[in-house]
């Protein structure tokens, strides 16, 4: 998929773990688990707001677009 | 989510009531159908002539409309009312001698026959289950989806089998001659088109609503 989450970069230098974050942001461990593996198809603008105010940085940081590289 | 299990537990009831409803009339057809495979070979046992099927005959169901005024012999008498009142067949079952041309489009039409029996019988499961999933309020699955297009093509595939048929036996039609009636077509079959296209409409909306629901459920 083209756009890569890289939460888990954002929540290693935090120094936060995936429980704590989820319950801070009020959403499951396994939902959150699912946007850190990129198995999420879509986020909500309110979800991705409580992820950048609690690791303190921006959209940018959290998503990142990676184009496909057509096979020849 | 509570009213599509109620109506899965009626559906459910509702099909093994129509199948008991039904099954007395479907298997006095299969015993009349197995009857005339088996006097193919055979004669009559009390007259010792050669039954219909015997001399190559088919028994066939034909729709007829009445295309003359109602005779004085068109009437049976009302026993409440004391009178004669008139009376119009619409459905005849006769005997037709079929050729060479309607053995060999049997033929073609068998296989694809076998292929609609296997598909029904595949279909008639898959319906089960998915109304069992139903009531258990698992609705917008991936094995739904399947089972709702298995039901659907199956469904058509019978009513392309039927077509078939109609167009096979409607040829032999033209063999029958009933004097003050016009033959207008086969009782035997009833190819319900509309049923087939909206099943098979609602098939891909439900695969489609399964889609939505997948990308909610993945919508963090």
């Amino acid at each position: 998929m083209p756009i890569i989450v890289n939460l888990d970069v954002m929540m290693a230098k935090r120094k936060i773990s995936l429980g704590e974050l989820a319950e801070r942001i009020d959403l499951t461990p396994a939902n959150l688990s699912i946007l850190k593996t990129g198995k999420a198809k879509a986020v909500r603008f309110s979800t991705l707001e409580a992820i950048c105010k609690e690791l303190d940085c921006q959209p940018g940081d959290i998503l990142e677009y990676r184009p496909e590289e057509s096979t020849v | 989510m509570k009213r599509i299990s109620i109506l899965g537990i009626i559906a459910i009831l509702v099909l093994v009531a129509s199948i008991i409803d039904r099954f007395p009339e479907e298997w006095t057809a299969f015993r009349q159908g197995w009857e005339d495979g088996s006097q193919a070979a055979f004669t009559e046992a009390d007259t010792d002539q050669p039954t219909m099927h015997s001399m190559g005959y088919k028994r066939i169901w034909l729709k007829v409309h009445r295309t003359g005024p109602v005779a004085a012999c068109d009437s049976i008498m009302n026993v409440q009312e004391h009178r004669r009142v008139p009376y119009e067949i619409t459905t005849i079952e006769t005997f037709v001698r079929p050729g060479a041309g309607y053995r060999m489009a049997y033929m073609a039409i068998g296989f694809v026959a076998l292929l609609t029996v296997l598909a029904m019988l595949y279909g008639f499961w898959c319906l089960i289950r998915l109304l069992v999933d139903l009531s258990h309020r698992r609705v917008l699955t991936r094995k739904n989806v399947w089972r709702m297009r298995c039901v659907a093509y199956s469904f058509a595939l019978f009513t392309v089998l039927e077509l078939l048929m109609m167009q096979a036996e409607g040829l032999l039609s033209d063999q029958i001659l009933l004097p003050g009636y016009e033959v207008t077509g086969l009782a035997e079959y009833s190819p319900n088109y509309f049923s087939a296209v909206m099943l098979l409409l609602f098939a891909e909306i439900f695969a489609h609503g399964v889609k939505l629901q997948e990308e909610q459920d993945l919508t963090i």
